[in-house]
């Protein structure tokens, strides 16, 4: 077909982590939904200036990844797009907020900077939660699920079109960048200034014709705005149990500050 | 059976498309649409799939003509394999693209999985089930598009340059799969051997405009009309179009 897509080889998509078979894997898609969705309602409940007590939260990524196989360079690779993000969303604080809460060594932290790496770390928990949800469980099931509980129709759809649209962008990046790279002399060259925007407004032709096209092959094979539900799916003993831990341990790091404790231990001690 | 009269369509920038196209084919009839470059087939054929919208004339499977109202079942009847497969591959795995359209039509999973090894059997990809479509080679793409098509069961199978980028090897595999098919057939395409190998009949359309409707030795035999039509004509064809 096209010769100029370059399969990307050094790490699998999460499209096709999600095919794969590991113990999250195999956790009822509707229980992880949930789950998924409790840890970033908890996350987000975390006041403005926290940022020590939501550490322990990292647990749930690293042990994701600990025992399912999905590399961790491909969870970097998405976080640091949703970084910039970030770092704009938590910037402003740094010089709307400059009381002093404490002093590391001599470096004084202001209410501003630990706001901001709040926010920072805030959106890289939600983010990767998300990301974890979707490396372990198919897109459409997803979807499906979401229809089962009676999602609006019209929001689902969106959410179908807007991945399906960001999987055609990217498989046409990927072709136009190969391209310009194969004529732009050398071969490591960035895009130069001057044709980056007509690469870009190219690209997004490209894509939304593209789009146009798969949108119209969807609807032959008779995709409308009711689309697919699961079926339902027994809960078994073990979903019901992973729910529980997943949630009461959120719960629990939510309500317990554990880093405080820590810290309020290591004090007494000494 | 594909009826079709005074079909025009016309694109919103001018784009000629096509114009009072009319034609009919049989249950079962395989027909070859040929044309140069712009000539129209792709137009014509999204047109008959409904994905185009028309502005004069008429297109009708087994009776039933393309309306607001029954335009799903109008779609289910007739099936569209795209030029590029890529746009009709969407799915994580060729599996699922393969059950997208069975789940749509309201099928139980247990029923759509058998319709699509049922699918995958007959074409003889079956071994390609778990795999992402986005990394199969050109003629596995094209397999798997088409029995992501076949899965739906149409009545009518449009085919848009199915032959494109295959090798001979896949090309004569494409060919014998689809004389195997008992749908009506109408295919697009530049490759006159394979359209005469496996289509009785072919439309030659030339600027938008079906300008014969004939066997396919006697049209693409005929080197003045091919010439014309910007086609070049087949040297010694008496019906025997070697594949
Ligand atoms: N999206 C579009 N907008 C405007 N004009 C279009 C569009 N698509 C095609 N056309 C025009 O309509 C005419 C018919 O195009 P079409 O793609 O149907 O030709 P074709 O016979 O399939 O050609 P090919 O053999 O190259 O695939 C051409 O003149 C083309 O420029
Ligand atoms: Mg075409």
């Amino acid at each position: 077909m096209r010769s100029l897509k370059t399969p990307s080889i050094e790490t699998p998509s999460i499209e096709t982590l999600s095919m794969g078979d590991s113990p999250l894997h195999r956790v009822h898609p509707g229980v992880k939904m949930v789950c998924a969705l409790a840890l970033i309602v908890l996350t987000l409940s975390f006041s403005r200036t926290s940022f020590a007590a939501m550490l322990p939260f990292l647990l749930y990524p690293s042990v994701a990844i600990g025992i399912n196989d999905i590399p961790a360079s491909l969870l970097v690779k998405r976080l640091l797009v949703a970084l910039p993000f970030a770092v704009f969303a938590g910037i402003t604080n740094l010089v709307s907020d400059r009381e002093v809460l404490f002093r590391l060594g001599a470096v004084p932290v202001t209410g501003g900077m630990s706001a901001c790496a709040g926010i920072m770390l805030r959106t890289l928990l939600c983010v990767s939660y998300a990301l974890i949800l979707m490396a372990v469980t198919p897109f459409p099931e997803i979807t499906a699920r979401m229809r089962a509980i009676h999602i609006p129709a019209i929001f689902v759809q969106v959410l179908e079109t807007t991945y399906r649209y960001t999987g055609t962008l990217a498989d046409e990046a990927r072709a136009l960048a190969t391209a310009y790279r194969l004529r732009a002399g050398s071969d490591d060259a960035g895009v130069r200034l001057a044709h980056a925007g007509s690469l870009v407004g190219g690209l997004f032709l490209r894509s939304a014709d593209r789009a146009d096209r798969v949108w119209a092959a969807m609807r032959l094979r008779g995709y409308d705005l009711r689309g697919v539900r699961a079926e339902p799916k027994p809960i078994s003993l073990r979903d019901w149990i992973f729910l529980a831990a997943v949630c009461g341990s959120g719960a629990l790091m939510r309500i317990v500050d554990i880093p405080a404790l820590f810290a309020a231990g290591i004090a007494r001690f000494s | 059976m594909l009826t079709v009269s005074g079909l025009t369509v016309e694109y919103p920038d001018g784009g000629r498309g096509v114009a009072g196209v009319s034609f009919s084919i049989t249950d079962g009839e395989s027909v070859a649409l040929v044309g140069g470059n712009g000539a129209g087939k792709t137009t014509l054929l999204l047109a008959l799939a409904g994905v185009l919208a028309v502005k004069a004339g008429t297109a009708a499977v087994n009776g039933l003509s393309y309306s607001h109202k029954d335009r799903a079942e109008y779609r289910r009847l007739i099936g569209l394999v795209f030029q590029n497969p890529d746009d009709m591959l969407f799915m994580p795995r060729v599996l699922d693209d393969i059950m997208f359209g069975p789940r749509n039509l309201g099928m139980t999973e247990r029923d759509a999985r058998c319709r699509a090894d049922e699918v995958m059997d007959e074409l003889g990809i079956s071994h390609l089930a778990y795999r992402s479509p986005m990394k199969l080679s050109g003629g596995e793409k094209r397999m798997a598009g088409l029995a992501a098509v076949l899965a739906m069961r149409p009545s009518v199978l449009l085919l848009d340059e199915p032959t494109a980028f295959l090798d001979p090897r896949a090309r004569r595999a494409l060919i014998r799969a689809l004389a195997r098919l008992p749908q009506s057939k109408l295919i697009a395409t530049h490759d006159l051997a394979f359209a005469g190998g496996l289509c009785g009949r072919a439309l030659l359309l030339s600027d938008g405009r079906l300008r014969a409707d004939g066997s396919c030795a006697e049209l693409f035999g005929d080197g003045s009309l091919m010439d014309e039509c910007g086609l070049e004509a087949v040297p010694h064809t008496n019906g025997e179009v070697s594949l």
